[in-house]
């Protein structure tokens, strides 16, 4: 009887130990799955994806993490390509904030973002 | 008895074989160390498989491994439209832009160059296998030097119990939420080789980068 309540307990600490690998550093829900649809268009639109990365963005707030790199500069091309420019330009400057790294790509997409319609 | 001594003393011999299968070669990861590149930027792969979408299906699943294990990797579309607005649209061309010019515009520490050799569903008897192999080779931006090179594959015909099934698990609820609306074998399976290939850690694996939080034991 203790042995299978031991059987269980330790079965039960190693799902928790696979639950923790699951945790990732940055938040992705939708990212990918939106390069996917630029490059191979699908029924995902354009408007969905957006409303998808914003709460991204919002769950990753709330939790006091990141949304993953380069998030926030897809969400950008997005709105260009919807014609919400303010708001991609805001997305850019966000994703330069969080990354300093790219911040010499980022000036440059936004001196070239009047060719990028 | 004789015989069973003998036995036991083969099965030894084909243990300490097994034990000494493992890889022969260990990658030289100075150069890799000496650079600790942040920021990769990754080019649309070369494609040598019969699949018209493998380069941008794997393409679209390369930023998770590589992020995850801590490098800073730029918006992977945006970067191809930037290609594409200056008139190029093959791998092959972006492939052959100078390093110099890369380093001008995107100011990465290095960049990732992928080769696709294999992506798509064979056929057999007994059961279909989709099968997704590529090779990655990683060079800086600053030397032009290799900083580390790999290759890997997945398959639909493995079992659930390899060494590789953590990872997997752990791509696989990334992936669950594409295929509600793909729903297309070689993408999942693409995600998985992605995975084994770019993700940090294991050996002649990639090592983490300056954004990891878990660092190299």
């Amino acid at each position: 009887m203790k042995k299978s309540f031991f059987i269980v307990l330790a079965a039960s600490l190693l799902m928790v130990g696979c639950v923790q690998q699951a945790t990732t550093q940055y938040e992705w829900e939708g990212y990918q799955a939106s390069i996917y649809s630029y490059f191979v268009p699908s029924k995902y639109d354009v408007q969905e994806q957006i409303a998808t990365l914003e709460t991204t963005i919002e769950k990753a707030q709330a939790k006091g993490s990141l949304a993953a790199p380069g998030l926030h500069a897809h969400l950008a091309l997005l709105y260009f390509n919807v014609g919400r420019d303010e708001d991609g330009v805001g997305h850019l400057v966000t994703e330069k904030q969080l990354f300093p790294e790219s911040a010499a790509f980022v000036n440059f997409m936004l001196e070239k973002q009047g060719q990028f319609e | 008895m004789r015989n069973l001594m003998r036995a036991c003393a083969v099965l030894a011999v084909l243990l300490l074989a097994g034990c000494a299968s493992g890889p022969t070669t260990v990658y030289d990861y100075t150069k890799l160390k000496d650079e600790n590149p942040l920021s990769i930027l990754v080019l649309p792969p070369l494609n040598e498989s019969l699949d018209v979408n493998a380069s941008y299906s794997f393409l679209s699943q390369v930023t998770y491994p590589l992020a995850e294990s801590g490098y800073y990797v730029f918006p992977v579309a945006m970067v191809n439209d930037l290609f594409k607005h200056n008139g190029i649209t093959e791998p092959g061309e972006i492939h052959a832009v100078p390093a110099k010019k890369l380093r001008e515009i995107f100011a990465a520490d290095a960049v990732v160059y992928l080769k696709i050799t294999e992506y798509g569903t064979s056929y057999k008897v007994l059961a279909s296998d989709t099968r997704v192999t590529a090779e990655a080779r990683l060079v800086s931006l600053k030397t032009g030097e290799e900083l580390w090179a790999g290759a890997a594959s997945a398959s639909t015909a493995e079992q659930q119990s390899n060494s590789n099934s953590l990872l997997a698990m752990l791509v696989v609820a990334v992936i669950d939420q594409v295929a509600n609306t793909l729903n297309n074998k070689g993408h999942e399976i693409a995600g998985i080789t992605s995975a084994r290939l770019l993700h940090a850690g294991g050996a002649n694996r990639l090592l983490h980068g300056p954004r990891a939080q878990k660092q190299e034991p």
